[in-house]
């Protein structure tokens, strides 16, 4: 899930000419080649399936109709990102919040002697779920796009729309509290690390 | 004696974990083990994301995805092209980008008949009508109406589907993709279809007629009514956690279609395959079935799955919504 190709990489040039002159096969290429990391963004960004699903159809038919738009100054990728993120954060603003369709009632399941705890890899997809819930959208967004997208902070402005410096602010307020909620760190602002005297 | 540097911030910290910082600040972050100690927390906190898995979408649901995308985006307005000094897909999400006609590079899609357009909309509507008529005998007037104008949108929805697939090119049945935008999620959250603009939300919240019960997400399936086991009434998860906990009753009849609480094949279909991704269970489930909890549908699957715990075999019980597929109750037995 990274985006490591230069801007209108060589690979993707001829099925996005194509699929901007409203070749079918091409932009139907694109989207399955791009589904994916659509489908990883909307779902980490609104923390839940459904929305997720939802999300990701409106990013796709939002990428299927921006396509005579890209002129190919960045990445694809880039591109593609940026279409999620906004789509999912329109999203996020246009419903009331959800509960976080996850495995809720796994909490109590240590209650009962005849329940076997869950895997480890269902508890960490709950954990990070959870905790980018408790994040604001827009530092949700840029986490996620940093630390699953791998984008640098320049792409992410480019993605999000703001300066570099807000880019860094939100990623490390971001990154703070996942790192204190998934680590159970309760560091405050007291206790930063400061110099060697 | 110099003044003491101010302590390094988190935003600081969090670029020289991104390898975004300078060379100052990385120096002053090696020789600080409490620095360092936070950096590492931070890059923890990154791949903790990254490796979470984020289940992938099954094949049957992108081709889905792929497909509505091609023809949603199809349906856009014509009008002036995107300018050359447009950011990259600055507008891309709004809804008067122009898209190019998205054009068939082999043969045509074969169009439906215009009398079978119509009478796809007539059954609509009575459709819609009697399931009303049935359903709020003496009941509101402005529900209702509200009802119709909803059957009507569907119905509006559904002949640009029909013509635009060719007979047996798409699994899912057209009427019920239009549908599906307007059903109350079972939460009693409002729900839209992801068509981007709304239209076939029902206003007021008030509940919608449909013949099943689709899924306010992408990918339900429509079909008949599913034939799963009717396991009953219960007033709590507990309670049907306690009923399955020693087996899955095999002497219960059937559900029956007439009730409207029953789900689709597609949507038990759907379900199953969620609790599978979720679980990373290959097998089919061995028994499927249908509790009402709190007058409440659930849709409850049970697998021959290995433990979490240990890994030996047992059988793993999963109960879910058949609205959104979240989970209700999970155990091993």
């Amino acid at each position: 899930m990274t985006a490591r190709t230069s801007p209108t990489h060589p690979d993707e040039h001829e099925p996005i000419t194509a699929a901007r002159t409203g070749d079918r096969q091409a932009t139907d290429r694109l989207l399955r080649d791009h589904q994916a990391r659509i489908h990883a963004v909307c779902r980490r960004i609104t923390g839940n399936d459904a929305d997720a699903l939802d999300a990701t159809q409106d990013a796709m038919i939002a990428v299927v109709r921006g396509l005579p738009r890209f002129d190919g100054r960045s990445r694809f990728s880039t591109w593609v990102y940026r279409v999620a993120t906004n789509t999912c954060l329109d999203e996020l603003r246009r419903r009331r919040r959800r509960p976080v369709v996850g495995l809720p009632e796994h909490d109590d399941m240590g209650a009962d002697e005849h329940e076997a705890p869950i895997a480890d890899r269902v508890v960490d997809r709950m954990l990070v779920d959870r905790a980018l819930a408790g994040l604001p959208e827009d530092f949700r967004a840029a986490v996620v796009l940093r630390d699953l997208c791998q984008l640098d902070y320049a792409e992410i402005a480019e993605v999000l729309e703001i300066p570099p410096g807000t880019v860094r602010s939100r990623i490390a307020r971001g990154r703070a509290h996942l790192a204190d909620r998934l680590a159970g760190n309760q560091l405050g602002p007291g206790q930063r690390p400061t110099p060697m005297p | 004696m110099t003044d003491p540097l101010p302590p390094l911030t988190d935003e600081e910290l969090s670029a020289v974990a991104d390898g975004e910082a300078g060379p100052e600040v990385v120096g002053r972050v090696e020789a600080d083990p409490a620095a360092q100690a936070r950096v590492d927390a931070f890059a923890a906190a990154g791949t903790a994301l990254r490796s979470a898995p984020v289940i992938p979408l099954d094949p049957a649901t992108v081709d889905r995805l792929v497909a509505r995308s091609i023809e949603e985006a199809g349906r856009a307005e014509p009008g002036p092209a995107g300018g050359a000094g447009d950011a990259d897909g600055s507008d891309a999400d709004s809804s008067d980008v122009v898209a190019a006609p998205v054009t068939p590079t082999a043969g045509r899609i074969a169009r439906a008949p215009r009398w079978l357009v119509a009478a796809a909309v007539v059954a609509l509507v009575a459709a819609g009508l009697g399931l009303i008529w049935s359903g709020q005998q003496g009941g509101d007037d402005q529900v209702a109406t509200t009802g119709t104008d909803a059957a009507t949108d569907a119905a509006t929805e559904a002949p640009s589907e029909t013509s635009d697939e060719a007979p047996g090119e798409d699994g899912a049945p057209a009427p019920d993709d239009a549908a599906r935008g307007d059903t109350a999620g079972e939460d009693g959250s409002a729900s839209e279809a992801p068509d981007g603009d709304g239209a076939g939300d029902a206003p007021g919240g008030a509940p919608v007629p449909h013949a099943e019960v689709p899924s306010t997400t992408a990918g339900a399936g429509a079909g008949a009514a599913a034939e799963i086991t009717d396991l009953g009434d219960f007033a709590s998860p507990d309670e049907l956690r306690e009923r399955l906990r020693t087996d899955f009753p095999d002497d219960l009849p059937l559900t029956s279609g007439s009730a409207p609480e029953t789900p689709s094949t597609g949507t038990v279909e759907r379900c199953r395959n969620q609790v599978q991704q979720v679980f990373e269970i290959e097998t089919m489930p061995t028994a499927t079935g249908l509790a009402i909890i709190d007058d409440q549908p659930v849709l409850v699957y049970e697998f021959e799955a290995p433990s979490f715990a240990d890994g030996s075999p047992t059988t793993l019980v999963a109960g879910v919504g058949p609205d959104a597929c979240s989970s209700v109750l999970t155990f091993e037995r």
